[in-house]
């Protein structure tokens, strides 16, 4: 039988330990890291659209994730923004629509600060405001779990209707147009 | 023996309290004024810098909705079996921002607010009339959570606490809120009723009725009177913005909703006269 030398004992040690710890992080990872550790990746969102019956309708869209949820929220609304790809559906946020902000406070309510050009042409119906705020609102609620009500800022400032009828100065938590 | 006696004095009694609380209304009634007169606020949606809703053919939703109102507060002035007193919110092309229009109805003391509008929506498709009246405050709670099916780890929402961030919402329309939804679904009704009769020239206006709702309107809020906003028509749609630009098409929501004002305020008067 061959003696193993003391330098590749440790060395094998070493590396069973090495293994053991992957597999186990593999196997059993950290509720603290699922949540925390989060990743700038490549990422499916469900982007809400308005379709043919004025229903909101869901269009899925690959974007590129970045190192925190703010960020994700304001790459989502801008796509939101550039309107469907898919034919038969139309946008309701206008495409002029910038967003400048996002945060989120501690009861998880996510402020969307746009730009005063949200208001600009601004021209619609109630209708047309129910579809805005709720592909807006759902399409946040949507793709971001940690986010429980959304609230629409312009300029900083509260906001209290978008297009003159529905009151939006409050938090919203979606709704699907009936 | 006794018994009989005691139960004798018991309907006696409970016979005098009875015609006590008969008698009152009486004694009142004669007091109060024959006709009860009552103020209509009619705003009309909009204006000034604020057109609204745009049509395709470029009927501005700010002028549509002012016409419509001013016929109706034509119509109201006219009647001589009722008694109407019509407030307008604004008679001409003026931006008025929506708390002056909520301040000015409660100054005036109105009875009924009725606002005016045409809608839009980014689905050419979609036509037709609806008529709203303001959400309970907490009903907003029931807007829906969404259903999230693959949220990446299993999470529940919070609940929100409902009570406290929207009861207070709207406590004056909440005060008002079955008032309010009987006159949408008369109004709904009545407009129905009018805009399917045939045409001058026998053809039909084509029309749909798309009911009730309940929102948040902003310019409700606060409104302390039963208050119910009418969405005439779509001017997204063409057919729709054809009709609306029709004198014909205005008269006949008109006509819809002074009956559902007539039959409101009918009904409510006669109420008055049994409460009092
Ligand atoms: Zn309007």
């Amino acid at each position: 039988m061959k003696r193993i030398s003391k330098p590749a004992l440790v060395v094998l040690i070493a590396a069973f330990i090495l293994a053991g710890y992957i597999v186990v992080k593999l196997l059993f990872p950290s509720p603290a890291e699922l949540t925390f550790n989060y990743a700038a990746r490549q990422k499916t969102v469900k982007l809400y659209f308005v379709n043919q019956d004025g229903k909101l309708q869901i269009e899925k869209r690959e974007i590129q994730g970045s190192t925190n949820v703010s960020d994700d929220v304001m790459i989502c609304v801008t796509e939101l923004a550039k309107g469907p790809k898919e034919k038969n559906l139309y946008g309701a946020l206008p495409k002029y629509a910038l967003l400048r902000e996002v945060y989120i406070d501690d009861n998880r309510c996510a402020y969307l600060d746009f730009s005063k050009n949200i208001l600009t042409d601004a021209k619609g119906g109630t209708t047309a405001e129910k579809q805005l705020v709720f592909s807006l609102v759902n399409t946040v609620l949507e793709n971001f779990g940690q986010i429980t009500s959304v609230r629409i800022l312009m300029e900083g400032e509260e906001l209290k209707t978008l297009y003159g009828h529905l009151d939006v100065n409050r938090p919203l938590w979606g709704r699907t147009l009936e | 023996m006794g018994k009989i006696t005691v139960s004798c004095l018991l309907m006696v009694a409970a016979a005098l309290l009875a015609q006590d609380t008969i008698k009152k209304p009486e004694i009142q009634n004669a007091v109060l004024p024959p006709v009860k007169i009552f103020k209509i606020v009619i705003d009309p949606g909009h204006g000034g810098r604020d057109g609204g809703a745009v049509g395709s053919q470029g009927t501005k939703e700010k002028d549509a909705v002012l016409e419509v109102a001013n016929l109706l507060a034509k119509s109201l002035a006219d009647e001589t079996e009722e008694r109407f007193k019509v407030i307008l919110t604004r008679a001409e092309d003026r931006f008025i921002p929506l708390e002056d229009r909520i301040s000015f109805a409660n100054q005036a003391g109105g009875d009924v607010f009725i606002s005016i509008h045409a809608n839009s929506s980014e689905s050419k498709k979609d036509y037709g009339f609806e008529i709203y009246y303001n959400s309970l405050a907490t009903d907003d709670s029931s807007f829906g959570v969404v259903k999230r099916e693959n949220a990446g780890f299993k999470e529940k929402k919070e609940a929100q606490n409902v009570d406290s961030m929207f009861v207070l919402w709207d406590l004056a329309q909440n005060e008002f809120q079955k008032e309010s939804m009987d006159l949408a679904d008369k109004v709904q009704a009545a407009v129905e009723e009018a805009v399917k009769k045939p045409r001058a020239n026998g053809k039909m206006f084509y029309m749909r009725n798309r009911g009730v709702k309940q929102a948040a309107f902003a310019v409700l809020r606060g409104v302390r009177m039963p208050a119910v906003l009418i969405e005439t028509s779509y001017l997204s749609n063409e057919e729709d913005e054809n009709n609306l630009k029709k004198l014909e098409f205005k008269e006949r929501l008109v006509e819809g909703i002074l009956t559902a004002i007539k039959s409101y305020t009918k009904k409510n008067s006669n109420l008055q006269e049994v409460s009092k």
